[in-house]
């Protein structure tokens, strides 16, 4: 009993403390992050097995920490609240070339993070070239770059991944809540104005290809054929 | 060939589908063995917890003891005795079996023994008492070296004699 209530109270502190560090701790280790990491994991252990070596303890040890990540994922689905305390949101923080300097600054982020994205995932050589600019939950940014703005390298990428889905029969994929309809989630938010906004786009035909969603349809752009530049 | 965009459409899915089905059967089999785990743990059948901890005493009532059911090996554990009544202002020897001694390591005994007599059978410790004790209680501490179960007799020269039954998890 000792060790699973050692181990959920262990891994409830490492998750405060992640949690309240932001959303760029882990995304980017450096040199000193990842001396903090050592010693974390060091202390870690030590609390966790105590004097306790035995392989019985490890077995415990395991399965406790992966039934809370089991029972934290249903909580997550079930409530949106939770997983919003838990994982926290993707967040807005450059839109049409201005950094959301707001939401920026209290995540640590700064034009350059941006622009090292943009660089990295897209290709892109300027801000000037990025609709959108997201820290996403796990602390990565990724870029939504503006229309025409994609270099060759990133179309071809981009065009892969959409090919790939597309040439899929979508009758293959299950969905929990609807057997062979995939759900596009979008969700946006503006810290600044306080608004969040959740969108599931389905197709209209199950068999016709993701781009082509019912807001296509009625001649709104949809997210992925954004991303297809 | 059809083609989207100037690309063409793959005859043959890319991605993995298809996974799924008897994978996530066993899959949910398993989440139900570790939580299965996690309430065993909780509730002291693999290792420390309620249902762990137990007591056994002996035929006259005069030893009784406290132990754990289960233990880890290599962790330290503690089998109290409580000796009800001992003879006024004589020592009390106890006598503990060599089955018992081959698998654990005492670490040690509470209060401290006077002395301790070796024989083929085991160990005799001598504890002094007061005179005026109307019980004794004496703890062993021990850790376990061998998985399996363990079994320890602890006899009074009076003949009080407590049984000890435990599981050790490797």
């Amino acid at each position: 009993m000792e060790s699973v209530l050692r181990d959920a109270t262990t891994y409830f502190i490492v998750w405060l403390v992640f949690r309240i560090s932001g959303k760029r701790s882990l995304s980017e280790i450096s040199t000193f992050d990842f001396v903090l990491l050592l010693i974390i994991s060091e202390t870690t252990q030590a609390a966790l097995v105590d004097d306790d070596n035995s392989v019985m303890n490890s077995v415990l040890l395991i399965a406790t920490f992966f039934t809370i990540e089991l029972g934290l994922s249903f909580l997550k689905e079930w409530s949106p609240l939770l997983d919003r305390i838990i994982d926290s949101t993707p967040l807005l923080i450059f839109a049409e070339g201005k950094l959301l300097s707001a939401s920026a600054r209290k995540e640590r982020v700064d034009a350059e993070d941006v622009l090292e994205a943009a660089r990295a995932l897209r290709g892109l050589e300027s801000l000037e070239q990025i609709k959108y600019a997201v820290l996403e939950r796990n602390g990565e940014i990724t870029i939504i770059p503006k229309e025409g703005a994609t270099t060759e390298w990133g179309r071809l990428h981009t065009r892969v991944a959409v090919t790939a889905v597309r040439g899929t029969s979508l009758s293959s994929f299950r969905s929990p809540r609807a057997e062979g309809v995939p759900e596009v989630i979008v969700r946006t938010r503006d810290s600044s104005a306080g608004f969040e906004h959740h969108r599931p786009v389905r197709p209209a035909d199950p068999r016709s290809s993701i781009s082509r969603s019912a807001d296509c349809e009625r001649g709104e752009s949809s997210p992925l054929s954004e991303l297809s530049g | 060939m059809a083609s989207v965009d100037g690309l063409p459409l793959l005859e043959r899915p890319v991605l993995p589908v298809g996974y799924g089905g008897r994978e996530w059967r066993w899959q949910r089999v398993g989440w139900i063995l570790l939580g299965g785990l996690v309430v065993a743990g909780l509730a002291g059948l693999l290792g420390d917890g309620p249902l762990s901890s137990t007591s056994s005493s002996s035929i006259d009532g005069a030893v009784q003891a406290s132990f754990d059911r289960f233990l880890h090996r290599s962790d330290p554990s503690v089998v109290t005795l409580r000796i009800s009544d001992p003879a006024k202002g004589a020592p009390i020897d106890m006598h503990v079996n060599s089955e018992f001694l081959y698998r654990v390591r005492i670490l040690r005994l509470t209060p401290e023994p006077a002395s301790e007599i070796a024989d083929p059978t085991g160990i005799t410790f001598q504890f002094a008492a007061s005179p005026r004790a109307s019980s004794v209680e004496i703890a062993v501490h021990l850790e376990p070296e061998k998985w399996g179960t363990l079994q320890g007799d602890f006899r009074l020269s009076d003949g009080s004699q407590v049984h000890v039954a435990q599981f050790v998890y490797p």
